[in-house]
């Protein structure tokens, strides 16, 4: 059996981000599945303090329609 | 002072000079409640990520004001929601203040301009396509028979190789 050892880190301490903002979808396509899921920290690697920067983001641009609440069609 | 952003969607249906009017509109209205308008900008047309009330399209505009108190913001959020033209909106408090932008280019939609080029190319196609010529196309209809003719004998000529072969 073998063990994926490869650290993850978080995304915006690498990048030197502190502030996530709503209007800023491009940022926040990263961070969602191709349904329009928030992607869990333990797999994005992100820390807790920023991972609730991003989910309130996401949830003040599902509300004013920038990002899908659900994606069931293919196109974005 | 507290700083505040307002980004509300107005309905796409209404024509462009509207969308000025709309936007004085507002600037008058929250102006009533001793406010300082920072920035006040059309962001431009976009496709929502949903339909609100049957709309695919939608007219985002930004506004980033400060204000001394907060009590006026639940009279003016419902000023927004009685207002026809305006289909969604949110207030967001902002820890910092906004800096000044001047002049904003409004965003233009990749998706709408693709579709729009997309709409326009097969109009074209149809224009070219009316009227005239049929004598043209019956010869065009004998050539392709001729062709369809002529290409069943490759097949037969692998078939004969195969055999050989084994």
């Amino acid at each position: 059996m073998t063990f994926n050892t490869k650290k993850k880190y978080c995304y915006f301490k690498e990048n030197g981000i502190t502030f996530i903002d709503y209007k800023d979808v491009k940022l926040l396509r990263r961070f969602i599945t191709d349904q329009g899921k928030i992607i869990p920290r333990r797999v994005t690697g992100s820390s807790a303090k920023m991972h609730r920067q991003l989910v309130r983001a996401i949830k003040q641009a599902r509300n004013i329609a920038l990002m899908p609440f659900t994606n069931i069609s293919s196109d974005g | 002072m507290r700083y505040y952003e307002l980004l509300y969607i107005v309905n796409p249906n209404i024509e462009d000079d509207k969308t000025s009017v709309i936007i004085d509109e507002i600037g008058k209205e929250i102006e009533k409640y001793k406010v300082s308008i920072i920035n006040h900008n059309i962001w431009g047309k976009k496709r929502l990520a949903y339909p609100i009330k049957n709309n695919k399209y939608g007219i985002y505009i930004l506004l980033q004001f400060g204000a001394d108190q907060f009590e006026f913001l639940k009279e003016f959020e419902r000023y927004l929601i009685l207002s026809k033209s305006v289909i969604r909106h949110q207030i967001v408090k902002l820890d910092e203040e906004p800096a000044k932008v001047e002049d904003v280019e409004p965003i233009v939609d990749e998706k709408e301009l693709a579709e729009k080029e997309s709409f326009e190319i097969p109009e074209v196609e149809a224009k070219s396509d009316v009227g005239t010529e049929e004598i043209q196309d019956v010869s065009e209809v004998e050539k392709v028979e001729d062709i369809v003719e002529a290409e069943p004998e490759e097949p037969v000529v692998e078939k004969e190789s195969k055999e050989e072969s084994e």
